[in-house]
C-alpha cells in the first residue's frame, strides 16, 4: 500500500490532525508462551522461550525458564532440550527432509508447539564471472605501502535449478570479504564492500508485492532477497547478479603481501513458515493503518499460541576468490 | 388516482392566514420545492392532491408579502387554484384533472381518498407530503431528501453533502468519522447502489472519501432505500441511493455561484428554446491547488536541497439538456463527470563536491487521477393515461491512473549516469447500459411497474507497467490484468395493490442473468411488502426483500480510494445475496410530528473478504485466490421521531445494531463483529428558521465506536539476520475491540442577503477527541498505547450568490 502514502499526504494536510492521546484500552489478555527457533540443517539448534506481554507493561524479563521443551523428529521423541542461559539447546542436528516438532510446556504460561520440515538445500551453480575495474586511485604513495581505492563491477551468472514440483522458498545473500570491521576498518589493510542492490529488480525478487497490493497501486519496484521457484518450476533460472557499486579499500597495505579477497554467495532454502514470517517483517508498518484507515496485517506465526516462529533453513554457500583481481590493484593502486 | 389525495399539515394555529407573510424567490422552480419552502415559513395547514404540483414549475418573487398574493402570483396561468379557509390553505385544480403524470423515479404512492375532491375540507389532515408517503407506502426505511434537507445539515468543511446528510438517519453509519462512507444496517461500502439520473456510478468520494462526489446544487431529489428496495433496483445488498438532477428552466436563465473554504460551485440553467428546451450546467471545483501552490512555494523557499511539490484538485461537472416534444414526451441528455487529480513529489539534491558541483540530483513524481463518468440519454413517454415508459441508454465509466517516476542523475559516475524508474497503473470499469422502465395503471387498485435492462461490463483491474533503467541496465515488468467482460440482463415486475382502504400490498420479482468467464450466474430477487392501517394515523408494515450483487469491490482500506478495484463475481464464486425481513410502524401526531420504528433482520450470503494472510499471495496469483466467501447477519432497530413543519424542524433518532461476519478461513472460522457495526447510534438534528434572514442548524451525533482488530499483547520476534528483535502484535481475534463511544456537535447558520446567502458552520464544536485507531508508540521512552483522532473543531464559511 505504499502508493497510498501519496494520497494520505493531502488528507493529512486537509483535515487530519493526527491528534493522539495516551490511552488505556482496559483489556489485557492472558500471557502465553512465545517460541522462536531457526533450525539450520545439520546443526544443533536453540529455542528461545519468552512470554507475551501487554505492550504498555514491558516486564523486566520476558524469558521463560521453567519450561520443558521436547523435541520430536518424524513423530519420534528425541530429547528434552537443555536449558542454558535464556535458551533451550538441542544436541540433535536435524537433517534435510526431517520433520521437527517442538513442544514447550511451562507451569506459568502453558503449552506451545510448532512443527517444521527442514528443507533440502538449493541447487545452483555459478558460471564465469566478470570483474571490471571502473576506477582506481592512490591516496598516498609510500614505498611498498599501498593506500588507495578502487571501484569495480562484478558480474556473476547464477543458475538456479528446480527439480521438484513443490513450491520452494529461498533467500539470497552475498558477502564480500574481508569485510570492514565496524571499529577497526580504518586500520584494516584491505577490505571490500558492495552497495549494489539493483539485482533486486529481477522479477523473482518482487514477489513480496502481493496481488492485492499490486491491484491497489503498489508502485514500489524494489524487491527483497527472498524468492520462490514459481517462475521456474522444474526448470533452470538464470539470475544475473550484477554488482555495480563495489569498492576495494586499501589502508597501508603491504604491496608485497597477498590479501585473500572474495565473495561468498549464499542461497538458502527456507521452510514456508519462515518465508512467510520474513514477508510479514518486510512489509512493515503502514501509514493508513496507523490512522485507523486500513487493517493491520496479521503477524504470521506457526506456533500454536500464535506467538513466535519456528522455521528451518538449509543453506548452500559458494565462495569465489577475487584475490587474483585485487592483488594487482593493491600492488599498484595509482 | 385523481380521487387519491394526500393531505398536509403545518402546525401552530395562532397566526391567522391573512396575516401570514412569506418571502420567496424562485424562477421556474419545481412547484413542489417552492411550496415546501412556503410551508416551512408558515404555520398553516396545507391540503392538496398528491399529484397537483407534479411537473409544475412556478416563478415568484416576493419579499414579506401576504401569502394570498404570493400564491396568486405563483399559480397564475396554471390550472391550480387555492382557497383559504380558517387555518387551512386548500389547493385544487381549476378544470378537469390532468392525465397521469410522467413517470418519476419514485413509485406513485397514494393514500386512498375517502371522499372526492369536492369535499377536501373533510379529509383528515395528516402531515407533510413525506410523512404521508411514509404513512401510506408499503415499504420500510425509505427517505426522501430535497436540496433544502441537504443544505441544512452541518458537515465537515461546510461542504454540503448528500451522503453526510444520510449519516444522520438511523441505520446509516459513516464508517470512519468525517468520511463519506455509507454503511447501512451493518453492510459494507460497496453494497450501495448509487445512481444519478438512472445511471449507476462507482466512485462516490473525493480525497479518499472525505467529500462525496456530488454537487448538491444540481440535485433535485434524492431517494434513499435502506430496507425495502423497489424491484426496479437490484444489484447491491445494502441500500439504493437514487439521485435525480434538476431540469433547467424553460422560461428564463438563472443560477448561483458558491465559494467556500475548500471549493467553489457554479450553476446555471435556462431555456435553449423557450417553453420546450432547456439546459442546466453545474460545476464544482476545489481550489485547494490555489492554496497549496503558495504554501509549497513558501516551504520550499526555506530549504535549499529538498523541494516538495504537492498539487491536488477535484471537480464535479453536471450538464443536462431537456427537450419536451409535447406534454407526453420528454427527451433528456445528461452528463456527470467527477475527477480527482493529485501530483506530488520531491527534488532532492544531495552530495556536493569541493567545487560545489551537485553529485546526486533525484526527482520523484507521483500522479494519481481518477475519473467517474456517467452519460445518459433518457426518453420519457406517456403512451396513454394508464401507460408510461422511461427509456435510458447510458455509459458509466470509472477510470483510474497512477504513475510514479523517479529520476536519479549521478554526476559521481564518469560519465554521469541517468537512472530512472517508472511505474504506471491503470484501472477501468466501463458499463454500457440499455434499460426500459414502464408504469402501467390498469385500474385504481393496481400500479404495475416492469422493465428490463442490459449492461455490458468491461472491467480491467489495475494493469501495471514497471520499467527501470539502472546503471544503463534496463529492467521491465508488466502486469496486465485480464480484461473481464461481463453481460448482465435483468428484468423485473412489481405490482402495488390496494386491497382495501386499510391494506396495501407490493409484490415484485427481479431476475438477473450475469455471464462472465463463459459462465452464467443467476439471481432471483423476490420482494414483498404489506401495509396495514389500523387507525387513521398509524400504519404497520411488514416487508421481505432479497437482493443479489454480481460486482463487488476489492479494497484493503476502509475509505474510498482510486486504488479500490471493482471486480465481477468470477470463477466458482457465487453472487452475493441478502435476505432481509423488516417490520415497521409509522405514526403521525399533530404539528407535523411523526414517529417511525423499524426492526429488521438480515442474512447475507456469499459475501467476500480478503483472506487473513492475503499479503503472502504473490503478485502473479489470481486476485480471486485472495478472496474468501462467507456469510453475515445483521439485526437491529431504527427509531425516529421527526418534526417537519413549523419554524423548528428536525428529528431525533436512535439505532440499535448487531452485525456479524463469518468466514471459514478467517478468525479460525469463528464469527466476528462487523467493523462498523456501531451498536448504538443517536442523532439529533434541529433546524430553526429564526426569521426571514437567519436559519440555525445543529446536529449532534453519538455512537458506539467502531470495532477494531486490537492486540494488547505483543511477542518478541527472533533477530533473524536483521540484527534486532521487534515487538509483534499477538493476534487476539478480528474486530475484537470496540473503540470508545464517539460524539460530536456540529452547527451551521445561514444568513440570507439581497443576492444570496452566507453559510457559517463549525464541525465538532466542543472538539471531541473521537478515536478511530489505537497505535503502539512511546512516550518519554516508555511504551504506551495512543488513540488517534482525526478531526478536531473545524470552522468554515461560504457565500452563495444567486442570480
Amino acid at each position: 500500500m505504499a502508493i497510498l502514502k501519496y494520497i494520505i499526504s493531502p488528507l493529512a494536510i486537509l483535515v487530519l490532525s493526527g491528534c493522539t492521546k495516551i490511552f488505556d484500552p482496559e483489556i489485557s489478555g492472558t500471557p502465553v508462551l512465545c517460541m522462536n527457533s531457526i533450525i539450520e540443517a545439520g546443526e544443533p539448534f536453540e529455542v528461545e522461550l519468552t512470554h507475551t506481554w501487554v505492550y504498555s507493561e514491558l516486564p523486566k524479563n520476558i524469558h521463560v525458564d521453567d519450561a520443558v521443551v521436547r523435541l520430536y523428529v518424524n513423530d519420534k521423541f528425541i530429547e528434552n532440550l537443555e536449558h542454558d542461559s535464556d535458551k533451550y539447546v538441542s544436541t540433535y542436528s536435524p537433517e534435510s527432509g526431517e520433520t521437527v516438532r517442538l513442544v514447550a510446556e511451562s507451569s506459568t504460561y502453558g503449552k506451545a508447539e510448532a512443527t517444521v520440515t527442514v528443507p533440502t538445500p538449493p541447487e545452483y551453480s555459478i558460471g564465469d564471472f566478470r570483474f571490471k575495474v571502473l576506477d582506481k586511485f592512490a591516496l598516498e604513495i609510500e614505498p611498498d605501502i599501498a593506500n588507495g581505492y578502487a571501484k569495480f563491477i562484478l558480474s556473476l551468472p547464477i543458475t538456479l535449478s528446480d527439480t521438484d514440483t513443490e513450491k520452494n522458498y529461498f533467500a539470497f545473500s552475498f558477502n564480500m570479504f574481508p569485510t570492514a570491521d565496524y571499529e577497526t576498518f580504518d586500520r584494516q589493510p584491505v577490505y571490500l564492500s558492495c552497495y549494489s542492490n539493483d539485482y533486486l529488480y529481477d522479477p523473482i525478487f518482487t514477489e513480496r508485492i502481493s496481488v492485492i497490493d499490486t491491484m491497489s497501486g503498489e508502485v514500489e519496484d524494489y524487491g527483497i532477497p527472498l524468492f520462490t521457484d514459481s517462475k521456474f518450476r522444474e526448470e533452470d533460472y538464470l539470475l544475473n547478479l550484477r554488482l555495480s557499486d563495489c569498492n576495494l579499500r586499501i589502508n597501508d597495505a603491504d604491496m608485497n603481501s597477498i590479501y585473500d579477497t572474495g565473495i561468498e554467495i549464499s542461497v538458502s532454502s527456507l521452510s514456508p513458515e519462515l518465508y512467510a514470517f520474513y514477508i510479514y517483517r518486510w512489509n512493515g508498518s503502514d501509514e493508513l493503518v496507523d490512522l485507523g484507515l486500513a487493517e493491520e496485517n496479521h503477524a504470521y506465526s506457526n506456533v500454536s499460541t500464535n506467538a513466535g516462529i519456528v522455521g528451518a533453513i538449509s543453506t548452500k554457500r559458494h565462495t569465489i576468490s577475487l584475490t587474483e583481481y585485487t592483488t594487482p590493484i593493491i600492488q599498484n593502486p595509482s | 388516482m385523481k380521487r387519491a389525495f394526500l393531505v398536509f399539515i403545518a402546525v401552530s394555529l395562532y397566526i391567522s392566514v391573512n396575516a401570514t407573510k412569506v418571502t420567496i424567490h424562485a424562477v421556474d422552480r419545481s412547484a413542489e420545492d417552492v411550496f415546501a419552502e412556503i410551508m416551512a415559513q408558515t404555520n398553516l395547514n396545507f391540503v392538496y392532491p398528491s399529484d397537483l404540483l407534479t411537473d409544475l414549475t412556478v416563478t415568484v418573487d416576493a419579499k414579506n408579502k401576504p401569502l394570498g398574493k404570493v400564491l396568486s402570483a405563483m399559480f397564475k396561468g396554471s390550472d391550480v387554484t387555492f382557497r383559504i379557509k380558517g387555518d387551512k390553505v386548500i389547493l385544487m385544480r381549476k378544470a378537469k384533472p390532468k392525465p397521469l403524470p410522467l413517470p418519476s423515479a419514485e413509485p406513485i404512492y397514494v393514500l386512498p381518498a375517502a371522499e372526492p375532491s369536492e369535499k377536501l375540507e373533510e379529509v383528515v389532515v395528516l402531515g407533510t407530503r413525506n410523512q404521508s408517503i411514509a404513512l401510506d407506502a408499503t415499504d420500510n426505511g425509505t427517505i426522501t431528501l430535497n436540496n433544502s434537507n441537504i443544505m441544512n445539515t452541518p458537515v465537515v468543511g461546510g461542504e454540503i453533502d448528500i451522503i453526510k446528510t444520510l449519516h444522520h438517519q438511523p441505520g446509516v453509519a459513516p464508517g470512519v468519522e468525517g468520511f463519506a462512507g455509507l454503511l447501512v444496517h451493518g453492510g459494507e461500502n460497496d453494497e450501495n447502489l448509487i445512481t444519478i439520473d438512472n445511471v449507476p456510478v462507482y466512485q462516490s468520494g473525493h480525497i479518499g472519501g472525505i467529500f462525496s462526489a456530488y454537487n448538491t446544487d444540481v440535485i433535485d431529489k434524492v431517494d434513499f432505500y435502506k430496507s425495502t428496495f423497489p424491484s426496479r433496483f437490484d444489484g447491491r445488498l445494502s441500500s439504493v441511493l437514487d439521485v435525480r438532477t434538476k431540469d433547467g428552466s424553460t422560461e428564463s436563465h438563472h443560477g448561483s455561484f458558491r465559494l467556500g473554504l475548500i471549493s467553489g460551485a457554479f450553476n446555471i440553467d435556462g431555456p435553449i428554446r423557450k417553453g420546450t428546451t432547456s439546459y442546466s450546467f453545474g460545476l464544482r471545483r476545489t481550489w485547494l491547488d490555489a492554496i497549496l501552490a503558495p504554501t509549497m512555494a513558501y516551504i520550499n523557499s526555506r530549504e535549499e536541497s529538498l523541494k516538495n511539490y504537492l498539487n491536488f484538485n477535484f471537480n464535479d461537472l453536471n450538464a443536462k439538456i431537456v427537450h419536451r416534444f409535447n406534454e407526453d414526451s420528454k427527451l433528456s441528455a445528461g452528463i456527470y463527470y467527477s475527477s480527482d487529480y493529485f501530483k506530488g513529489g520531491t527534488d532532492d539534491i544531495f552530495g556536493t563536491d569541493s567545487s560545489s558541483t551537485t553529485i546526486y540530483n533525484e526527482k520523484g513524481r507521483t500522479k494519481l487521477r481518477w475519473d467517474n463518468l456517467a452519460v445518459s440519454l433518457n426518453w420519457t413517454k406517456r403512451f396513454s393515461d394508464k401507460f408510461t415508459g422511461e427509456f435510458t441508454a447510458a455509459l458509466s465509466r470509472l477510470y483510474t491512473k497512477i504513475s510514479s517516476k523517479n529520476i536519479l542523475n549521478n554526476n559521481f559516475n564518469d560519465p554521469p549516469t541517468y537512472d530512472h524508474t517508472f511505474v504506471r497503473l491503470k484501472g477501468l470499469i466501463n458499463d454500457w447500459i440499455l434499460r426500459g422502465d414502464m408504469a402501467w395503471h390498469p385500474d385504481e387498485r393496481n400500479s404495475v411497474r416492469f422493465g428490463a435492462s442490459f449492461t455490458n461490463h468491461r472491467i480491467e483491474p489495475n494493469s501495471m507497467i514497471r520499467e527501470s533503467l539502472w546503471d544503463q541496465k534496463k529492467y521491465s515488468s508488466r502486469y496486465i490484468s485480464e480484461v473481464l467482460k461481463a453481460n448482465e440482463i435483468r428484468a423485473y415486475i412489481s405490482d402495488d395493490i390496494t386491497l382495501t382502504q386499510k391494506i396495501r400490498l407490493n409484490v415484485g420479482l427481479s431476475g438477473t442473468l450475469f455471464s462472465v468467464d463463459d459462465k452464467i450466474k443467476t439471481g432471483i430477487s423476490p420482494r414483498f411488502s404489506i401495509r396495514y392501517l389500523p387507525a387513521d394515523k398509524l400504519s404497520i408494515k411488514l416487508a421481505y426483500n432479497r437482493s443479489t450483487q454480481f460486482i463487488h469491490q476489492i479494497s484493503n482500506t476502509y475509505i474510498s480510494l482510486p486504488t479500490d478495484q471493482w471486480v465481477p463475481v468470477c470463477g466458482d464464486l457465487k453472487p452475493m445475496s441478502a435476505d432481509k425481513i423488516s417490520v415497521g410502524a409509522f405514526r403521525l401526531f399533530p404539528h407535523g410530528i411523526s414517529l417511525s420504528a423499524e426492526a429488521f433482520i438480515k442474512w447475507q450470503h456469499n459475501i467476500f473478504n480478503l483472506i487473513e494472510y492475503s499479503y503472502l499471495l504473490p503478485n502473479e496469483s489470481s486476485w480471486i485466490s485472495a478472496l474468501t466467501s462467507g456469510k453475515g447477519s445483521a439485526k437491529g432497530l431504527d427509531f425516529k421521531i421527526m418534526k417537519e413543519t413549523g419554524k423548528v424542524t428536525g428529528h431525533v433518532s436512535y439505532s440499535l445494531l448487531w452485525a456479524d461476519r463469518e468466514f471459514k478461513d478467517i478468525n479460525g472460522g469463528k464469527p466476528f463483529p462487523a467493523r462498523f457495526g456501531n451498536r448504538h447510534k443517536i442523532n439529533i438534528l434541529l433546524n430553526w428558521r429564526i426569521n426571514d434572514r437567519w436559519q440555525l442548524n445543529a446536529a449532534w451525533t453519538g455512537m458506539s465506536g467502531n470495532y477494531v482488530t486490537f492486540s494488547p499483547q505483543v511477542w518478541q520476534s527472533p533477530e533473524l539476520n536483521l540484527g534486532y528483535t521487534s515487538e509483534i502484535p499477538l493476534f487476539a481475534g478480528i474486530n475484537n475491540y470496540r473503540m470508545p463511544f464517539q460524539h460530536h456537535l456540529d452547527i451551521s447558520s445561514t444568513r440570507r442577503t439581497t443576492h444570496g446567502y452566507w453559510t457559517f458552520s463549525v464541525y465538532n464544536v466542543y472538539n471531541s477527541h473521537n478515536a478511530i485507531a489505537i497505535n503502539r508508540d512511546y512516550h518519554n521512552g516508555r511504551p504506551v498505547f495512543k488513540k488517534v483522532a482525526i478531526i478536531p473543531i473545524l470552522p468554515s464559511i461560504s457565500y452563495t450568490w444567486l442570480f
